[in-house]
């Protein structure tokens, strides 16, 4: 990295900031996920396939922000399950199912789909979400409204991020398969921004 | 004509592990941006073009070739998610425009 012209070439009050921005770094695909403050309505079409009055765990009290986090990371896995039965052949041999109640493609039996290494790619980066998710449950103290689970939570939103650059990368952006991964890692990735934001009021 | 984007002043970009994450309130939205998109949003000045900013990359991490592609495209997500503005510029008229404005302006012609 030499980043002597890069310096240069902005404003001196920036150039600090910059240095941290490149310190140590090398380039990487610009990624960028923006998600709003504003609460989904539950009428979403996320919401529709998956709405349930009832918290997970029906024996347990705990705060809304909390409930809503455990049941984004219960979305999580069950995503991390759908790209395993749309695009693996391990489950009964039908390759290619629903995605939260839509058909997303590849009808027909065995022989189509994804390699163990694509799906892992893609399986990765929903594991750290779902894992960060409960991360943030368990620093959340019982009401996961403080800093540091925010701060877990966010990562969790990133980590989405990065599942949505591999879709991308891997499956290419146009099928309807990558298109359904997207549309729900969006909706994840909004729901994750109201809870950041200490909108919890309603369930998934 | 020449785009040269610009940041929204004010920005707040905290870092965070592995990016960078910004509070936009006016918008209600917040933004996760890698240091690859952070860095493209720094050179949005006013001043780099979306080619400049693409070579100050290549230069910088000594790639082969200038990543205009994926320049291009975060400038249009800054864009969309209003992050960032295009000012577009004449170079060829930006030098004698105030002159003629300000002839026109102190110096009216008499009828």
């Amino acid at each position: 990295m030499a980043p002597e012209e890069i310096l240069s070439s902005v404003d001196p009050s920036r150039r600090e900031f910059l240095k941290k921005v490149i310190a140590g770094t090398t380039f990487a695909v610009p990624l960028m996920a923006s998600f709003s403050m504003e609460g989904l309505s539950v009428e979403s079409a996320w919401a529709s396939n998956v709405t349930t009055n009832q918290p997970l765990c029906s024996n347990m009290t705990g705060s809304p922000c909390c409930t809503l986090a455990v049941q984004i990371a219960g979305v999580i896995g069950l995503i991390s399950f759908q790209v395993v039965e749309a695009l693996g052949s391990g489950f009964d041999g039908v390759v290619g199912f629903e995605i939260l109640g839509r058909y997303v493609g590849f009808d027909g039996k065995g022989g189509v789909g994804a390699s163990p290494e694509v799906i892992a790619a893609l399986l990765g980066p929903l594991a750290k979400a779902q894992s960060d998710m409960t991360e943030g449950v368990r620093i959340g103290k019982g009401t996961c409204d403080n800093d540091a689970a925010r701060a877990q939570f966010s990562k969790a939103a990133r980590d989405l991020a990065k599942f949505k650059q591999r879709v991308i990368e891997l499956c290419g952006a146009d099928s309807d398969l990558s298109q359904e991964l997207l549309r729900v890692a969006d909706i994840l990735i909004s729901f994750i921004g109201d809870l950041v934001a200490g909108k919890c009021s309603g369930p998934i | 004509m020449t785009e040269h984007p610009r940041r929204l002043d004010g920005l707040e970009i905290n870092p965070v592990e592995d990016g960078f994450m910004i509070y936009q309130g006016e918008r209600d939205r917040v933004h996760y941006l890698n240091h690859t998109a952070v860095l493209i949003l720094e050179l949005c000045d006013g001043r780099n073009t979306p080619a400049r900013i693409a070579t100050l990359l290549k230069n910088a991490y000594g790639l082969s070739e200038a990543p205009e592609k994926e320049v291009t495209e975060t400038l249009v997500k800054l864009t969309e998610e209003g992050l960032v503005r295009h000012a577009a510029l004449n170079r060829t008229r930006s030098r004698s425009a105030p002159k003629k404005r300000g002839r026109q302006r102190w110096h009216p012609k008499r009828s």
